[in-house]
């Protein structure tokens, strides 16, 4: 059973627009990128999206935040409002039943269905994007980071602006950059102005040769928390946080097949899923819904971007999975009493 | 699931199958009592009867929090603060600080072997400390700064929130009279914690309690939160500033990753402080006066000779020369702030020569920080503390005055 | 085809006289016939003749009965057409018979086995076809079939075989790969008639199945099905199509507004009257002759006629041509299913 749904989810047409269309987003957002090499101020944006002009490895990372909050979660209710609910409108769910298919194992099979869904869009994505980014971008070509380093700065020793990046807190960094905008009488600090990419080649804690270093930048990305990801290092955290993401997906993946089995139209189902995810990822936003937020199926959708911090971060990641269970389980038992209960008729 | 079902179906065998109806109900008390059972089980752990260990008397546990700066601990921290300062240009970072919740990564080996991570959605900043300086990393900027030194009198940081830090920092500013009393335990992070509470008698600070859970064995502070106090002296409702561990591992962490490891590629620099009172304390240490509000000055640091602070306690005043144009556009801040500015009368006083300077003042308040922004002609100072507003204004008025007679 | 022995089999079961329902023909919803429903269904049902068997269903959608305390006989070997008005709850009781739509109240029992506790062991014996068909619209008809008989118990080996030899036998052998969705609505109805007949059923239930076809299809579904019973399927068809049901079917079963009204074999329903039709030319001179014996006279001028006792249509005859009146013809009067059914229904429930 679990094959025939696989193979009724991957002969249909619109499975391979929907993970064409998503994979296109990345491509045009790189493409702009590269050719005007404009990166979204660090820390505003899509997250990883400000590091991907220094490394085109990164860029997977970057394309799935893209992704990850509308068009993956729209393509995955579509796809899983029309499971059940899409058969019975077209009367085929009548003539599965009498082959007969057990509704409990039809269940199943739709779930391991939309698994395999976003397993495939999820591969499809970061495939085609490592592709268009190091295409584009090189595989953390040093020239790039180079150049990057005095937009990310921001021009002439603007203290404040580096100092407000990252979240607009916390204490500067360049701090001298702060002081020699702030009282340009003081005493100039030792690095003073911008921190240039010569300062730092020259001033570089620990010595590198050149070459050597030219050689590993050419395939090292830094992680989240400034140490060097080795390709393989970097590729293991990539399959995690597609993973992660997969499994984030199955909570709306089971709220919209629950609804498939509730109501005849897949519309119906898919628009309700999606009703259900805006009104969670505003109610995380919301302090004074901080009681439940917890509970909520997006409260840990972002939670994959730890992966990439040094050591992994894991205790969103784990909590993200047993919200995502917790859905699942509850779902798809529903689901269970309702459809394996109710009458099957137009 | 199927096993459920499969069970379902047995239970039906008995006697005449059921109909529809009542299988359904029976299902769906199964979904419910799932779901139940699901939310429950969060509930049910948090709601578990909390019994710390040992049992310790407050005064004690206070002697042992104090005493807690070589335990090594790694976890994360989620700290809070309910200030609600406005943005004010250069002090961004610490308004924000203690107006919104900060997420922290920490490993602590020892005082010189520390490492804060402050996450935030899509990037991180970390600090690491070690025994020759400090080692700063910004994802945002692609930046690793290493630093000097910083002065011992500096501004709030996110890793001064970890609860082991701020508890001990607080306390260290609070007298051994102050009284001491138990609060319920709590559990934190997997810790049965016993809790004390120090009332702060000073009138002078606007500190008014502050409440610190602790591994009763060992005395790591795990949750920290802080009381406000009112005029008459009445504490405020709740805190205004709460942190406490969500997770905590009591090993030893793994050296290397107290060892900042640059990218090769990302930007490296050196600056000799990373904060701000760092770079305006180069100054002379003429730049501020030697009593302030009858306190007299803390001997400076050397090398931050202009930093001006008076007194050890939570009532303690720090005073810094601001250059003047920054302290023109700190008062246009406050100005704008709305009911969080209010404007300082200054007598303006008249120097050796008999000239009247120019003197405006203003002070940006909150519950619990409050700070001051004096300019007397081409001077400036900054002045700040966990202070009440008498003080602070007896302060900006002995400045000026001060300042008169030191011109 | 219909099996008297087994017949009474089922009438004994349910405690009803054969000659109660066979005196009238007719069940009115005011004279039910007895039937024990305290009884539960007797033991192993391995040797029941009946294929189907229901009692007592019922199936209200919140006040409304869509059916109403239907007892249904299905014998092993029947073409059983089940005939009702639209809207009268044939569609409904299809669907409950297939275990997709749950019983209010009742008891079914198809092939021996109670549905719907044990609808997963009678379904794979059963080809179905309920309320027109229904496939994937951009797939072929053939990747239809063979996902349809993925979907079911039966092995891999054969697929190709069995779906092709279904293909073959509804007249869609030589259809290329065009999708479904480009197929008439006439070749729907015979893929569909293929998915009911991709595991060799001993049972066919079948709702509205020639929906669609020309005249030419219907005869060659009809064919089929009659091939088909022959080999021992047992073939229920639900129609309001009068004359689909008379041309194919051995006992009828007449659904009013979810009540079963009548279940008779169809030699049963269309009975002799005893009476005589005659026309002729001479219409009053034969009135005259006949006397009391004339019962009616139809307004196209024949004559309904009661011929006396024994003598049947041939005295009947005899007596008119002695009177000197011209015959053109003269038959006995039966009764058409239409008659029937327009007498014991009332109007379909769409009409308000």
């Amino acid at each position: 059973m679990m094959v025939v749904e696989l193979r009724k989810l991957f002969r249909r047409p619109r499975t391979w627009v929907t993970i064409g269309l998503l994979c296109l987003l990345p491509a045009i957002v790189a493409v702009f990128l590269a050719t005007t090499r404009i990166a979204p101020a660090p820390g505003e944006g899509a997250a990883f999206l400000s590091a991907v002009l220094e490394s085109g490895s990164l860029y997977p990372a970057a394309a799935l935040a893209l992704v990850l909050p509308i068009f993956l979660p729209v393509a995955v209710a579509v796809v899983a409002g029309d499971t059940v609910a899409g058969e019975s409108g077209a009367g085929t769910l009548r003539y599965l039943l009498v082959r007969p298919v057990s509704r409990t194992k039809l269940l199943l099979a739709k779930l391991v269905s939309i698994v395999a869904f976003v397993v495939a869009t999820v591969a499809a994505v970061a495939g085609t994007s490592y592709v268009v980014g190091v295409t584009l971008f090189g595989a953390g070509d040093p020239v790039a980071v180079v150049n990057a380093i005095p937009q990310i700065s921001g021009p002439g020793g603007g203290g404040s602006s580096s100092g407000g990046s990252g979240g607009g807190s916390a204490s500067t960094p360049s701090a001298g950059g702060s002081a020699s905008a702030a009282d340009p009488a003081a005493p100039a600090p030792a690095a003073p102005g911008a921190p240039t990419a010569g300062a730092g080649a020259d001033n570089g804690a620990p010595a590198l040769d050149p070459t050597q270093a030219r050689e590993r930048a050419a395939d090292s990305v830094a992680s989240l928390s400034g140490d060097p990801l080795s390709p393989m290092d970097l590729a293991l955290r990539l399959l995690g946080a597609m993973a992660y993401i997969t499994v984030s997906m199955l909570g709306v993946g089971a709220i919209a097949l629950f609804l498939s089995t509730v109501t005849a139209s897949s519309l119906g189902a898919t628009l309700g899923a999606l009703a259900a995810l805006i009104s969670s990822q505003v109610l995380v936003t919301l302090d004074a819904a901080a009681s439940v937020t917890p509970y909520l199926p997006t409260r840990y959708w972002l939670a994959w971007i730890d992966f990439f911090r040094d050591p992994i971060f894991l205790r969103d990641i784990r909590s993200g999975l047993f919200v995502q269970a917790a859905y699942v389980v509850i779902l798809m038992l529903a689901a269970w009493a309702n459809f394996t209960t109710k009458d099957v008729a137009q | 699931m199927t096993a459920i079902l499969d069970r379902l179906r047995a239970t039906g065998d008995g006697g005449a199958p059921p109909p529809i109806r009542s299988v359904r109900v029976r299902r769906w008390t199964v979904v419910a009592v799932v779901a139940a059972l699901l939310v429950a089980v969060p509930v049910v752990v948090a709601a578990w009867p909390v019994s710390p260990a040992v049992s310790v008397s407050p005064a004690e546990l206070r002697d042992r929090v104090a005493a807690s700066g070589n335990l090594p601990w790694s976890g994360y921290a989620e700290a809070s603060g309910g200030l609600n300062l406005p943005d004010v240009a250069q002090f961004s970072d610490v308004t924000t600080l203690l107006s919104g919740t900060s997420r922290l990564r920490g490993w602590y080996a020892a005082p010189d072997r520390v490492r804060v991570d402050q996450l935030y959605p899509a990037g991180e900043r970390s600090r690491y400390t070690t025994s020759t300086g400090q080692v700063v990393w910004d994802y945002g900027a692609q930046l690793l700064t290493y630093v000097r030194r910083d002065p011992l009198v500096r501004l709030p940081r996110p890793d001064d929130l970890l609860p082991p830090q701020l508890a001990r920092r607080l306390l260290s500013g609070t007298l051994p009279d102050d009284p001491v009393t138990g609060l319920p335990a709590r559990r934190v992070a997997g810790v049965d914690a016993a809790g004390f509470r120090v009332t702060v008698a000073d009138p002078r600070t606007t500190v008014g309690a502050l409440d610190v859970w602790a591994d009763p064995t060992d005395g790591l502070p795990v949750a920290v939160e802080l009381h406000t106090k009112g005029a008459t002296g009445t504490l405020s409702a709740g805190p205004v500033v709460v942190t406490r561990f969500l997770d905590l591992d009591r090993e030893t962490p793994d050296p290397s990753l107290f060892v900042a490891q640059p990218t090769p590629g990302v930007g490296v620099t050196r600056s000799p402080t990373s904060d701000l009172f760092g770079v305006l304390g180069r100054g002379s240490p003429d730049s501020v006066p030697a009593v302030v509000d009858g306190v007299a000055r803390v001997a400076p640091q050397r090398g931050f000779a202009a930093i001006g602070k008076y007194g050890t306690t939570l009532s303690q005043l720090i005073v810094v020369p601001l250059p003047a144009d920054i302290a023109g556009s700190l008062l246009g801040n406050i100005g704008d702030a709305g009911s969080a500015g209010r404007t300082i009368a200054v007598a303006a006083p008249q120097n050796a020569l008999g000239r009247t300077a120019n003197a405006s003042a203003g002070a940006l308040e909150s519950s619990l920080l409050r700070l001051a922004v004096l300019r007397v002609g081409t001077r400036a100072w900054a002045i700040g503390g966990l202070v009440t507003d008498d003080v602070l204004d007896r302060a900006v008025t002995d400045i000026a005055a001060d300042s008169a007679g030191a011109s | 085809m219909t099996d008297l022995g087994q017949r009474s089999d089922g009438e004994r079961r349910d405690g009803a006289p054969r000659g109660s329902t066979a005196g009238t023909g007719v069940r009115t919803p005011s004279e039910p016939v007895p039937v024990q429903r305290a009884r539960p269904l007797p033991g192993p049902p391995v040797d029941t003749p009946l294929v189907i068997e229901t009692r007592g269903l019922t199936k209200r959608y919140g006040t409304r009965a869509a059916v109403d305390d239907v007892d249904l006989h299905v014998a092993r070997g029947d073409r059983y057409g089940f005939l009702g008005p639209n809207g009268s709850g044939k569609t409904t009781m299809v669907r409950m018979l297939l275990g997709l739509v749950f019983a209010t109240r009742g008891e079914i029992r198809v092939l021996g086995h109670e549905v719907p506790r044990e609808v997963h062991q009678v379904l794979p014996r059963i080809g179905a076809m309920v309320e027109g068909p229904a496939a994937y619209g951009h797939l072929s008809g053939r990747t239809n079939l063979d996902l349809l008989d993925a979907s079911g118990p039966g092995p891999r080996a054969g697929r190709r075989r069995r779906v092709g030899e279904a293909m073959e036998r509804v007249g869609l052998g030589g259809v290329d790969r065009r999708p479904v969705r480009t197929y008439s609505l006439g070749m729907r109805q015979r893929l569909g008639l293929a998915g009911a007949l991709l595991s060799k059923p001993d049972l066919l239930i079948l709702d509205e199945p020639t929906n669609g076809l020309d005249p030419h299809g219907i005869r060659e579904i009809r064919e089929l099905l009659v091939e088909l019973n022959t080999e021992g399927t047992t073939v229920f068809l639900s129609s309001h199509l009068l004359a689909e049901i008379e041309a194919l079917c051995t006992r009828v079963g007449v659904v009013d507004r979810g009540r079963l009204v009548l279940e008779e074999p169809l030699d049963a329903v269309r009975r002799p009257t005893g009476r005589v039709v005659v026309r002729t030319p001479d219409a009053d001179r034969a009135a005259a002759a006949l006397g009391s014996a004339l019962v009616d006279r139809t307004p196209d001028g024949a004559l309904i006629v009661t011929p006396a006792d024994g003598t049947g249509a041939a005295g009947l005859a005899r007596h008119l041509v002695g009177a000197g009146v011209r015959l053109d013809a003269l038959e006995p009067e039966t009764v058409s299913l239409e008659d029937v059914v327009v007498r014991i229904t009332g109007p379909g429930s769409d009409r308000t």
